[in-house]
Order: C-alpha cells, then structure tokens, then sequence
C-alpha cells in the first residue's frame, strides 16, 4: 500500500509540476520520507501537496485566463500590424465616409466586411463590399508588407488604415482583372477609368 | 484514514487541473510562398534602402552587388511575366545601378534616382503592387 500510494504521489506531482522535474524529485523524495515519519509529519506532508495542488490549480486558472484572451484574438488570424477586434464601424458606415471625399483626401478608418475577392496570384489586395451598394472598397496593404491568404473569399475581416479616392487608369484596371484571374473577354470589356474607393490597410483581422 | 484523505486531494487535483487539454486544430491558411524573384526583390529593397542611406549621409556606395544578376535567372511569381521587355528593364536596372557605383560624388543622387525609376518604369508593365513602396526609395 505504501508503495503505491508513493507511485500515486510520484506521478501526481509530476502532473501538477510537469516541467519542474527538480522540484519534483526533490519534493518526492522528501514526501516519501515523511510517509515513514509520525502523524504530525504526514499531516504537514499532506498539507504540502494540497498547497501544490491548490496553486497548480491556480497557475492553470491564470492560463486559462490567457487563453481567454487568446480565444477572443484567435477568433481571427492577424495579418499586418496587430490591431483590436474593437471599435470599428460597418462597411455602410465607411462608405459613407467615402462620399466625403475628393481625390487628394485621406482619413483613418476602421471597418469590418467580407472578403468578395482576393488577389488570386499572390493575395496582395483584396476588395470588400461597400454596405449594401454595388460598389467595392480596394484594399491594398502597407509598403507591400503583408498579404492576404488566396482562399480567403467570403472570410468576414476588420480592416484598419487609411481611406482615399483615386482615378484608376484603364491599364492598371485590367492589371487587377488579370490577377483577379478575369478571362481575356472580361478584360478587354474594361475601356474606361474608374474612380476607385482605396483603402491602404496597416492591419487586417480575418475570422476564421 | 490519512492516506485515503490524501489520496483524495490527489484525485481531485487530477480532476479538476485536467481541462481544456484538447483543443482543435488550426487550419492551414493557404498562403503564397515567395518565389525567388520576390525574395530577391525584397533583397534589393533593403539594399538600395541602405544606399540610399549612405548617399544621404555623404558616403560613396562600395561594390556592385553581383547577386543582382540573379534577375536574369530567378523564378517569377508568375513565370508568364518574364517577357523580353522584363529582360530590357533588367538591363536597364542593373546598367544604372552599376553607374552609382561608378559615378562621381555629385551625380550619385540622380544616378540612384534613375536606378530606382527604372524598377519604378518595370513595375508599371507586371506588378504595380509594390510601386508605392519603391517610390519611399527616390531621394527628394
């Protein structure tokens, strides 16, 4: 019986410890001489591993917690400078913003949208729907740093960074249309330039 | 009846720590792998950000990187894109860069200027995305 209660006790501290191999052995080793020792010593002993197993529990509860917070940021994958899933606005939203402005302007702006397409050659912009309007906000991702994933088409994202409008000329417009992978009648169809609602992000998060 | 009691504890130390051990995988995010042009890019970025640096700074830029010659042979994100005009603006790149490090102290900023307008004038024909990024390179 001793000598199972020792093997107990043994991988009971090494559960509650795990990585702290040498205070486990130390503590073991110290825990099966008390078992030998008088009622007194068993009691402080047993009061030892309660105390062990209270604050294992408690570093547990402290990890938890991070996980906690982990779990609200691990809802998304984070691309970019690491921004808060807190205090953006509605795509509506923003695209009202935009009617504000004219070519040359550029205002901050944190929104949240879907993903309606994404660059399929390399992910390096992506274009999210405007509210309920037919028109689409281009984002593109600071200094080229970053891209998004190419399965990424429908993800809901928030976006933060800075908004402005610019004519697109017909070249660059067809660019984009070859890497959305448009086909070649698609692409000559694009014969105008498009006054294009831009949107040069600093940080994305993607729900996953 | 000590032994049960410690027993015990143990048991319910085991119960209650042993939580939340299993958690889902993540999935993968299918991201694209930089080909070797983009690294080499990326590399030149950084490189022409330092010359810029030291042309600012009143220094004369030191030898001709050979690894640029890689441009003639590196892979493309899209192979489609190398063109016989991508060869032209690869020559055109890496003669104007050669005179910076041959020029003399005065024209170093104008030679270092077309170098990088001449990524810029590439760019334009394959892969705009990186142009506003090039651009922080012009020494105004």
């Amino acid at each position: 019986m001793n000598c199972l209660l020792r093997r107990v006790q043994s991988y009971a501290i090494k559960f509650v410890f795990l990585e702290k191999w040498r205070a486990v052995f130390i503590l073991n080793n110290y825990l099966c001489f008390v078992l030998k020792s008088d009622i007194q010593m068993k009691k402080f002993m047993m009061i030892m591993v309660l105390s062990a197993a209270m604050f294992a529990c408690k570093t547990n509860k402290e990890d938890k917690k991070t996980d906690a917070k982990e779990t609200v940021a691990s809802n998304y994958n984070s691309f970019g400078d690491e921004i808060s899933e807190k205090d953006y606005m509605s795509s509506a939203d923003a695209y009202a913003k935009y009617q504000t402005l004219k070519a040359g302007d550029t205002i901050r702006l944190k929104f949240a949208s879907s993903i309606e397409e994404v660059c399929s050659k390399k992910g390096c912009w992506m274009k999210l729907p405007a509210g309920e309007t037919n028109e689409t906000i281009m984002v593109r991702f600071k200094d080229y740093g970053f891209f998004m994933p190419l399965d990424s088409n429908g993800k809901e994202v928030i976006v933060e960074g800075k908004a402005f409008v610019k004519e697109v000329s017909v070249d660059e417009l067809k660019h984009y249309a070859e890497d959305a992978g448009k086909s070649a009648e698609e692409i000559a169809k694009i014969t105008a330039p498009k006054m294009e609602l831009a949107f040069e992000a600093n940080g994305v998060l993607m729900k996953k | 009846m000590n032994r049960l009691f410690f027993v015990f504890v143990l048991l319910i130390s085991f119960s209650s720590c042993k939580t939340d051990d299993k958690k889902e995988a993540p999935k993968e995010l299918i991201m694209r792998e930089q080909s070797e042009m983009a690294v080499l890019m990326n590399k030149m970025f950084d490189e022409n950000e330092k010359i810029k640096r030291e042309i600012l700074n009143g220094e004369i830029p030191q030898g001709f990187p050979d690894h640029y010659l890689k441009i003639h042979s590196a892979t493309l994100t899209d192979p489609t894109d190398r063109t016989p005009q991508f060869k032209v603006f690869s020559d055109v790149y890496l003669k104007n860069l050669k005179d910076v490090f041959e020029t003399n102290e005065e024209s170093l900023k104008n030679k270092f200027n077309a170098t990088i307008n001449s990524c810029i004038a590439c760019h334009q024909t394959t892969c705009l995305g990186p142009i506003p990024r090039i651009k922080k390179l012009l020494i105004k």
